[in-house]
């Protein structure tokens, strides 16, 4: 493996791949429990409205079953638990939260929900620490998200999504992969679905400003190969990686993961993380069965959700 | 600053989830803070076009505190889609190129040595000879229309000329009276 940065340990560089392939492992086996029905996909044509309009694909307000969310907290737990060997007694107290608010089907109605803000509500009543909190949560809704992503991103053909949010399930990118093997186009990960799509490289991903003055990239000594784009007029950045060749099945987790020097230095040039709460449809995604005529197109200056517990980090 | 395995793996013993939680959780903890800042180097993209043939494809330009370190073509042109020919591909050697010449060399007629001059004799001596040669070959009239033309001098523009610089050297030929002007794009 040569993507992840020189000075990054080989016992480390194994942990992460390990990850990556266990997190893989546990998604496929969720995704293939059924969480839907078929049913809850919706039309092509359906499909096609809310991608014109700038809106995600993922419907809002289907649960998925409740065998599959308990099945898919358990592997979970037994994930973290693996990969956090000092922190039992902080994962024993989520695990416990989590039976008291109802089992896994009441957080996933949170987390799938948008409902960030209850979610750590949740968390903070029964004592689990917000970071923690927001992890799991994010993790626990990955295979129902990429159970949806799996069927509907065959709707977003090129060209037809220019929007630095994912068109699945509207949350901000996670990493950017630049394709040697596509002369340097940038493709962003979306690690709540894992979906990857097409974007300019000199757009801003989240405030969407091509002036070129406003965007920087930052390299980071030691780090060759991986870079930050970070934008001068809303203070946001995201993580890019160039890649020989991007594959849809690349360690994106690990290489997210393996990399936290960078968000640590872009910190360190004043930029803000997005929280990984905010989806940028949260405030306008419509129930499903919506008519696409009453979309409002989405706006790429509007600001996003910018609540107490859902705001951005520094 | 080297980078160090605490900076992969944040909170010590904590293993790669321990330090993705530690850092991408909210809020951020204090202990993420105190440390020395990493060391690193901000870099300008701009797009522009290939100054060479007439396809016009489209670049990407890197500089960091002013100069050039990197130029690749733009993925997202709808001309190249990021690829470039290998005169594209090798631009930014006109800017960055040990191996240019800084200096006026100059070989006389019939030697085999190179001498270095200054630019004022070289400007001179290359005035010197247009003006003599255009005086040779100058064409007031061509049988009773008046023509005031060259034919003793060709100008070539060269392809790295950007679009004012090809107006002036037109307009400097025109003026001199040379009608063969053509330049490496159409070519």
């Amino acid at each position: 493996v040569d993507i992840f940065p020189s000075e990054t340990e080989s016992s480390t560089e194994a942990e992460l791949l390990l990850l990556q392939a266990d997190l893989q492992t546990w998604i496929d086996q969720v995704c293939d429990l059924g969480p839907y029905s078929e049913q809850d996909l919706p039309e092509a044509a359906e499909c096609r409205a809310r991608l014109d309009a700038g809106v995600p694909l993922l419907p809002g307000g289907v649960r998925p079953s409740r065998a599959a969310a308990q099945a898919a907290l358990q592997g979970l737990m037994k994930l973290l638990r693996r990969y956090l060997p000092d922190s039992t007694q902080a994962l024993d107290i989520l695990e416990r939260s989590v039976a008291e608010a109802g089992g896994a089907s009441a957080l996933l109605d949170m987390v799938l929900g948008g409902r960030g803000n209850a979610m750590l509500g949740w968390a903070r009543r029964g004592g689990v620490a917000d970071d923690l909190a927001v992890f799991h949560a994010v993790l626990l809704a990955r295979p129902f998200r990429t159970w949806f992503a799996r069927r509907l991103l065959r709707h977003v053909e090129a060209g037809m999504w220019s929007h630095g949010y994912c068109p699945l399930c509207g949350h901000w990118p996670s990493l950017g992969l630049l394709d040697g093997q596509e002369d340097g186009r940038r493709y962003l990960w979306c690690q709540h679905c894992g979906s990857q799509w097409r974007h300019p490289r000199l757009r801003c991903v989240f405030c969407a400003t091509e002036d070129q003055s406003s965007l920087s990239v930052y390299s980071v000594d030691g780090l060759a190969g991986w870079r930050i784009q970070g934008c001068g007029g809303c203070r946001r950045y995201v993580k890019e990686v160039r890649l020989q060749q991007r594959r849809e099945d690349a360690p994106c987790d690990a290489l997210r993961l393996g990399t936290l020097a960078l968000d640590e230095a872009a910190m360190d040039v004043g930029l803000l993380r997005e929280s990984p709460l905010i989806a940028h449809h949260e405030r306008e995604a419509p129930p499903l069965g919506f008519h696409a005529p009453s979309l409002r197109k989405a706006s790429h200056n509007e600001k996003p959700l910018d609540g107490p517990m859902t705001g951005r980090c520094q | 600053m080297n980078i160090t395995r605490r900076g992969f793996l944040g909170a010590g013993g904590a293993g790669v989830l321990g330090a993705a939680i530690t850092l991408f959780g909210l809020p951020p903890r204090a202990e993420a803070r105190r440390r020395k800042p990493f060391k690193t180097a901000e870099t300008k993209e701009s797009t522009t076009i290939c100054p060479y043939c007439g396809v016009g494809c489209g670049l990407i330009v890197s500089t960091r505190d002013g100069k050039l370190v990197n130029i690749e073509g733009d993925p997202d042109h709808p001309i190249n889609e990021g690829s470039l020919c290998s005169k594209g591909m090798s631009l930014a050697q006109v800017a960055v190129n040990e191996r240019r010449l800084q200096k006026v060399r100059y070989r006389a007629p019939g030697s085999t040595k190179w001498e270095e001059k200054d630019w004022d004799w070289a400007l001179a001596e290359i005035a010197k000879r247009v003006k003599k040669t255009r005086d040779a070959t100058f064409v007031a009239k061509d049988k009773e229309q008046v023509v005031n033309r060259t034919e003793g001098i060709a100008c070539l523009g060269g392809a790295a000329l950007d679009n004012e610089e090809c107006y002036l050297l037109s307009k400097f030929g025109r003026g001199l009276g040379l009608i063969y002007i053509e330049h490496q794009a159409r070519i």
